[in-house]
């Protein structure tokens, strides 16, 4: 049974792509959460590799759970630790409530110790959840493998 | 479950020919067909129409449901030369698709539905363990403006110390009347692993709001709630060895909020937890009991904002589904003051300290953070040009007799922004110095230098924008007169070749100079990216994209290379 849901699957999006000759629709929710998603962890990491305290402050919550200025201080001495070389990710999950977006997803980042210049590699599962605030999406919470800390 | 969705697509193709369905046979409530009004009902025929209707562009609020979504196809060829111990990729080809459905559905009086799932299949490693199809998530919510009810993944939240997480269950949000309201989860946070030694963990939780001085017109939103979480796991897990550990953690807590008009705000939270790390230990045997406490109180007069939180936990206090930091008390005092459109002051001071009663630490480390910081506008003509000067002093001491944590984190810098002929320009320095006194040849100090370019221009009368973004980093340490020298570059940009072909292209440059010899490296990642946008209504795009990253390591064996192509189709419906 399990071997006919790829053709089944693939009849359908041919069907599909003929029925959608004429007109796009507006709001495609599950797709745009997943977009947004992917686009938040990317800026954030990219901010992440030129570090800034002061400038990174503006991309997390006032009221980031636990405490916003220990997490600052972790990525600050995880940013003076190792220096952030490359990251990939793939979404999992992305859950949408009211003003929060919960993402998890499992990421590899290549990172280059101070010291020594040693090319490190990690990998991890994490969860990064946004709240919206001011029409901005700010980093509220981060659970599990931190894409950020060393 | 799977093949039920097998069958609802089987139902799905067929009904894209009108012709199988020639008659009307149920209907829901009574059938004015020509109304528009809101709880019209609508018959069984005319919710399937309007479900199989991609082409008509209807809105939502003209049909009784839709279904949209996406779908992702695509091939990726990866080859790894030189030391591919560093690299994540592997030669070869892999392989990806993905199908995100989205289901909304009127239901009776003014409830909704509104269903999710998302699949995919893919042979890549480094994203997926299994490569069969797999349902990454899914999600079903019945909801009205006030109660909503959800199935499957959902991120469920009560208060911070409570319960803040992504599960998979049911959740409920009733509202009782409009100064209460309920809300209960039962849930599994994680399903069982036998490999990994882990059982499956359920969360359980109940919370009730109540609203208070709805009709004042001095006191606003006040609330009050109560809640309860119990995480357990689920020891009945089959193949389960003795190896496994078995959590119990349960938090108890009351939250609330209260508003004096707008110069006084209060936010608080205390909360009593309940923890045994295994039941099955034979070690481990008693529960552990812990407190913790939230407050944070805002007082606004004109332009200036005062704040303290205070935050304490003790070190038995834990929350498996909350977020809590443990064995710490915290004060935390910020003053924000506008003294006019051009000038702007920020300070913060940050004490905390830890080793409370029942510590099992060695020692207490106390932290004292102080940070100013001021936002300029020096020409009060050009909103554009913008400067904001920081700086901060950490110190951090312990109180063993040699305070052996010792250390000193000052920090200092400022920035400049401006817009000068539809370019945005921006300059930053910041000098950071961390003096360690304990254990000297840990001290490094920084030069931090940082600029931004970005600009839009038209090439052949189509658009074109650039961003550049170089930085320079100078290290000094203790032991070494000589400096680390890491240079960056960023480079990036778009091109609108057509109304539906872009281009994207960028450039990546890392270039650390190591006063160590022979320990430099620079790092090149360059991708070039053409995205082409299919059909009239541009719901289809094929994107081929390219990647090379080189490293270079001054130890030659350890250079490696990394070539990626990929090709994706993603249709839009």
């Amino acid at each position: 049974m399990r071997k006919l849901y790829i053709p089944i699957i693939a009849v359908f999006c041919v069907i599909i792509a003929g029925c959608a000759s004429v007109h796009s629709f507006a709001d495609i929710s599950i797709t745009d959460e997943r977009n947004l998603a992917q686009k938040l962890i990317e800026d954030d990491f990219s901010a992440f590799s030129q570090f800034s305290k002061q400038f990174f402050s503006q991309r997390v919550s006032e009221s980031f759970i636990p405490d916003k200025a220990s997490f600052l201080n972790e990525l600050e001495n995880s940013f003076f630790t190792a220096l952030p070389i490359d990251m990939s990710f793939s979404l999992d999950k992305v859950l949408v409530k009211g003003n929060k977006l919960a993402a998890t997803f499992t990421w590899q980042k290549k990172v280059s110790l101070r010291v020594s210049n040693d090319l490190i590699l990690k990998e991890g599962m994490g969860e990064m959840v946004y709240i919206k605030e001011n029409n901005k999406w700010l980093i509220y919470q981060v659970r599990e493998d931190s894409l950020f800390t060393f | 479950m799977l093949r039920k969705l097998c069958i609802f697509l089987t139902v799905l193709i067929l009904s894209c020919f009108d012709s199988v369905f020639s008659a009307e046979v149920y209907y829901f409530g009574s059938a004015n067909q020509n109304s528009t009004e809101p709880g019209r009902a609508y018959t069984f025929k005319e919710r399937l129409d309007d479900l199989t209707d991609f082409s008509s562009g209807r809105s939502l609020s003209e049909r009784s449901g839709k279904i949209s979504g996406s779908i992702l196809i695509q091939a990726e060829y990866d080859k790894v030369l030189g030391n591919k111990s560093k690299s994540f990729l592997r030669t070869g080809w892999d392989y990806l698709s993905e199908i995100n459905l989205n289901l909304q559905e009127k239901l009776w009086s003014d409830y909704s539905l509104e269903g999710q799932l998302m699949m995919r299949k893919t042979d890549n490693p480094r994203i997926e363990v299994r490569s069969d199809l797999r349902v990454k998530e899914y999600s079903l919510k019945i909801s009205n403006p006030d109660n909503l009810f959800i199935f499957g993944d959902f991120y469920g939240e009560l208060s911070p110390f409570t319960l803040g997480s992504s599960l998979e269950g049911h959740s409920g949000e009733i509202k009782l009347n409009p100064t209460s309201e309920i809300k209960y989860v039962l849930a599994r946070k994680s399903s069982a692993d036998i490999a990994a030694g882990i059982y499956q963990r359920n969360v359980f939780g109940f919370k009730v709001d109540t609203f208070l001085f709805k009709e004042s017109e001095i006191v606003s939103n006040a609330r009050i709630g109560v809640q309860a979480v119990t995480n357990q796991d689920d020891s009945s897990t089959a193949g389960a060895t003795s190896s496994f550990v078995d959590l119990r953690n349960s938090v108890f807590s009351v939250d609330g909020d209260i508003s004096f008009v707008r110069f006084f705000s209060l936010n608080y939270e205390v909360a009593r937890s309940i923890y045994l790390a295994d039941e099955d230990s034979e070690t481990i045997k008693d529960q552990s009991y812990g407190s913790a406490a939230h407050l944070a109180a805002q007082f606004q007069v004109n332009q200036t904002i005062l704040r303290h939180v205070f935050n304490y936990a003790q070190p038995d206090f834990y929350t498996d589904s909350g977020s809590s930091s443990r064995d710490r008390i915290q004060h935390q005092l910020t003053l924000d003051h506008r003294f006019n459109q051009q000038l702007s002051v920020s300070l913060m001071e940050n004490y905390y300290w830890d080793h409370l009663s029942k510590s099992t630490l060695s020692k207490r480390t106390i932290n004292d953070e102080k940070s100013v910081s001021l936002n300029i506008l020096p020409l009060s003509q050009r909103e554009t040009f913008r400067t904001r000067v920081y700086s901060s002093y950490n110190l951090r001491d312990s109180d063993d007799i040699i305070n052996s944590l010792e250390s000193r984190t000052f920090t200092a810098g400022f920035s400049v922004n401006d817009k000068y002929q539809d370019a945005d320009i921006g300059f930053s320095y910041e000098y950071r110095a961390f003096t360690s006194q304990a254990d000297k040849s840990l001290s490094d100090y920084f030069n931090r230098i940082g600029m931004t370019l970005a600009r839009e221009y038209s090439l052949l009368q189509k658009r074109l924008y650039l961003s550049l973004n170089p930085a320079l980093d100078i290290r000094r340490t203790k032991n070494d007169s000589n400096h680390d020298l890491n240079i960056s570059i960023s480079f990036s940009g778009q091109y609108d070749l057509a109304a539906n072909i872009i281009i994207r292209f960028g450039h990546n440059l890392i270039d650390s100079n190591s006063a160590k010899a022979d320990n430099g490296y620079s790092n090149n990642r360059s991708f070039a990216e053409v995205d082409w946008t299919i059909g009239k209504n541009k719901n289809r795009h094929l994107v081929l994209r390219g990647d090379i990253n080189r490293y270079s390591h001054e130890d030659g064996a350890l250079s490696y290379k990394e070539r990626q192509a990929v090709i994706k189709y993603i249709l839009n419906f």
